[in-house]
């Protein structure tokens, strides 16, 4: 550490050493290693008992795998140095990529460095060692040190979207506005500097903010409750003998009749007329398809028996409609009569599309469509 | 979750996509591992972290070297001890004043530390036997663990976050109640490890569900850089109190527990096995600071904490592999210029991919539980 020989030939931060680099190599742990790669090496010290080469970055891959074959089969560690800040640095070899190598016969550590400026780029060094990959992607993320032939320098700590690199000395501690944004349709700008978006799925993001909406802002709209001609007689006492008169007639009007005892709810619409109206417009707007009931089976707390029962004798798109799950998620591509429509119509003969319904819709859909001829028995 | 279908075949071959975690409960924490599955078999599995990090490594470069003995705690914070006994030999290590340590200091270091070995591989035999649907080892092992962590409050006052390391010395006494009550606990807990083992290690479920499952050759073992419990149940000998011992440990008198398969049962075994030998070495610990004199604390060093210029790696054999510390220090400052940890869950869960290839979904629970990883660690 007193001397420091050899070192300042590049101009760079001095490594410490005891021993001269001749001396170094010719220990015993390294000559084995080194002494086909004698020039790749440029600097080497000895500090602490500990073992310091610094290598050419070019060459670093071969050195790598010459101490490989040397013994070193175990790589301990790769990290990065930004000497930008270092008392004395000078000149573009800001980075120091280190690798920690050992050697489980002769039970020794030795270290590699190689001096990287930035912007350039370091063999990866994963082919030597499968250990290299996480580390290395690590010092990419935090420093912007590229590997080349690494199988997948992505981030790693930081979330993709991230557009500095924490461990460079110019970095500030605190942080930086990286305008990455969670949900910016939803949280403007300036709800926090660290914020950062993950979803890289565009929809995946709108479809969460229309459910936040729903839950949270939008007035929550039930769908009308099912025709009960059993519960509405005990209203009128004087008649509990004919509860059918009501009730069977006239279908589509039932759920107008189950809607008046429901009249002091339409607090939620804002004009005290249209709450007057609303018992003549029995809740369509409930349904977002299959207007006027036509679809009764559009409610997904039916089971699928229910719906398909609901559905029989109708047209093929119907029953196809009828099978689907319901939710109208667009997982799809379309909602769920849509998706009925584009398999009835034979825009799309791929019937496992529906997620939410699983293997259950799936399998109707199938016997449905073979039914029909759409689909040959052995498709699918 | 996206679906492939694949109409074209007779059979329905579908691979789905599917994200194990960030808060499925037994990833451990917020492991995220992104499964591409064909029915219950793993094809692919990509795990991705980063949800826990601080930026330690950063906030280690803004504070003095004592100030960030507490930050380790929070790095495997199920091990704090080990954590800060790295920290501060690396220290030590770059100050010269490794054989100034007290030897009393050294042999707390060690109680502590076995303490905590134990506590640790307590933590993951309840959470590994539980996600695996053993829920009554959980009962047991916290039994003890809660034990241990009472010994940690005897000690430092804290039971989780330990802090109980200073560089050149212990902040405090053990005093001879500590010490019988350590005495107390080595004496029963052989007895509860033969509990456990009677609970699992012939169960019928427990083999079924382990023997065999996540073979991990020593070639690969070696080559993905796999440390610790992993290592050695695949048969490879080689633990760092035994090839470079630290304190006290190479007067001390224990076996390093070896597997044979590799396989996810074999790591089970080493690791009820090192709890054993922790108990041993505890034992041997209390006879020998019953020789040293009381008071004796503290290394003969100078208040301020200010490194020579030069760079140091060290590491010790914590609970989950090898822990090791890179510190480059300038020798001008308080502050250390870089400080790097070495995770060995970061390490260790590079395997898992590799592991995990093949198996059912439900054998991937129990390969995370049997690489034993703490997210605090692997993200940092």
């Amino acid at each position: 550490m007193t001397d420091q020989p050899d070192t300042q030939k590049s101009g760079e931060t001095p490594i410490p050493a005891g021993r001269g680099i001749e001396e170094i190599l010719a220990d015993p742990l390294l000559a084995g290693a080194t002494a086909p790669l004698r020039d790749a090496v440029l600097e080497a010290a000895e500090l602490f008992g500990e073992l310091t080469l610094v290598v050419d970055r070019e060459r670093i891959r071969e050195v790598c795998e010459s101490f490989k074959r040397d013994g070193y089969v175990y790589l301990v560690d790769l990290t990065a140095v930004d000497y930008s800040a270092y008392p004395g640095h000078a000149g573009d070899l800001r980075f120091a990529v280190v690798y920690h190598l050992y050697s489980f016969e002769k039970n020794a550590r030795v270290r590699l460095k190689v001096r990287v400026a930035e912007g350039s780029s370091v063999p990866s060094v994963t082919s030597v060692w499968k250990t290299a990959n996480w580390p290395e992607r690590e010092t990419w993320d935090m420093f912007g040190i590229e590997f080349e032939g690494h199988p997948n320098l992505e981030r790693i700590l930081m979330w993709d979207e991230f557009n500095g690199h924490p461990l460079r000395k110019d970095f500030p501690v605190r942080g930086i506005d990286t305008g990455a944004r969670i949900y910016p349709e939803v949280f403007p700008a300036g709800g926090g500097p660290m914020a950062g978006s993950t979803g890289k799925n565009a929809a995946d993001v709108n479809l969460y903010k229309e459910e936040w909406v729903a839950y949270g802002t939008a007035p929550v709209i039930q769908p009308a409750p099912p025709p009960r001609p059993a519960i509405a007689p005990p209203a009128e006492p004087s008649k509990p003998a004919k509860p059918a008169p009501e009730g069977a007639p006239a279908e589509p009007q039932s759920p107008a009749a189950a809607a008046p005892p429901a009249a002091t709810v339409p607090a939620t619409t804002s004009d005290a007329a249209a709450s007057e109206a609303a018992p003549e417009a029995p809740a369509p707007a409930a349904q977002t398809t299959g207007a006027s009931g036509d679809a009764p089976w559009h409610d997904e707390t039916l089971i699928l028996g229910e719906r398909m029962e609901l559905a029989k004798g109708r047209p093929l798109k119907d029953l196809l409609f009828a099978a689907m799950a319901q939710t109208d998620c667009g997982a799809c591509g379309w909602d769920c009569e849509g998706y009925a429509e584009a398999l009835a119509s034979g825009e799309t003969s791929d019937i496992t599309l529906c997620v939410p319904g699983e293997t259950e819709t799936e399998d109707e859909l199938q016997k449905l469509m073979t039914e029909a001829g759409k689909l040959r028995k052995d498709e699918g | 979750m996206t679906t492939t279908p694949d109409s074209g075949t007779m059979l329905n071959v579908r691979e789905m996509e599917i994200n194990f975690g960030p808060q499925h409960p037994s990833t451990h924490g917020v492991l995220r591992v992104v499964l591409k599955v064909d029915g219950e078999r793993i094809l692919e599995a990509k795990p991705v972290i980063g949800y826990l990090h601080r930026g330690t490594e950063k906030l280690f470069e803004n504070m003095n070297y004592p100030q960030c003995v507490p930050h380790t705690d929070r790095m495997d914070y199920v091990a704090a001890a080990t954590n800060n006994l790295g920290f501060v030999e690396t220290i030590e290590k770059i100050m010269g004043i490794r054989e100034q340590i007290p030897r009393r200091v050294q042999i707390i270091r060690v109680i502590l530390s076995e303490l905590q070995r134990i506590s640790s591989h307590l933590l993951w035999l309840a959470t590994h036997a539980i996600d695996l649907g053993a829920m009554t080892p959980f009962f047991y092992t916290f039994r003890e663990r809660e034990e241990v962590l009472d010994l940690f409050e005897e000690y430092c006052g804290a039971r989780l976050t330990l802090n109980c390391m200073k560089i050149g010395g212990q902040p405090y006494e053990a005093t001879p109640a500590f010490l019988e009550h350590v005495a107390a606990f080595a004496a029963k807990f052989d007895a509860a490890c033969d509990e456990y083992e009677a609970l699992l290690t012939n169960n019928r479920i427990w083999r079924r569900r382990t023997v065999g499952i996540g073979v991990l050759s020593p070639e690969d073992a070696i080559d993905w850089g796999v440390t610790g419990p992993p290592l050695r149940g695949s048969g490879v000998d080689w633990d760092l109190r035994k090839v470079r011992p630290y304190e006290i440990y190479s007067e001390l008198d224990f076996e390093v527990p070896l597997g044979k398969n590799g396989d996810t049962y074999d790591r089970y075994l080493v690791r009820m096995e090192e709890m054993r030998q922790s108990t041993r070495l505890l034992r041997q610990c209390l006879e020998k600071i019953a020789e040293t004199p009381e008071g004796d604390l503290k290394a003969k060093i100078s208040r301020v904490i200010r490194p020579p210029e030069g760079e140091v790696y060290h590491s010790i054999e914590s609970p989950k592999g090898e822990l090791g510390y890179y510190v480059v220090s300038d020798g001008k400052s308080q502050v250390g210029y870089r400080i790097h940890v070495r995770p060995p869950s970061f390490i260790n869960l590079q395997a898992l991919p590799a592991l995990a290839k093949g198996h059912l979904v439900s054998d991937l629970v129990a390969l995370i539980g049997t690489i034993d990883i703490v997210l605090g660690e692997v993200d940092r």
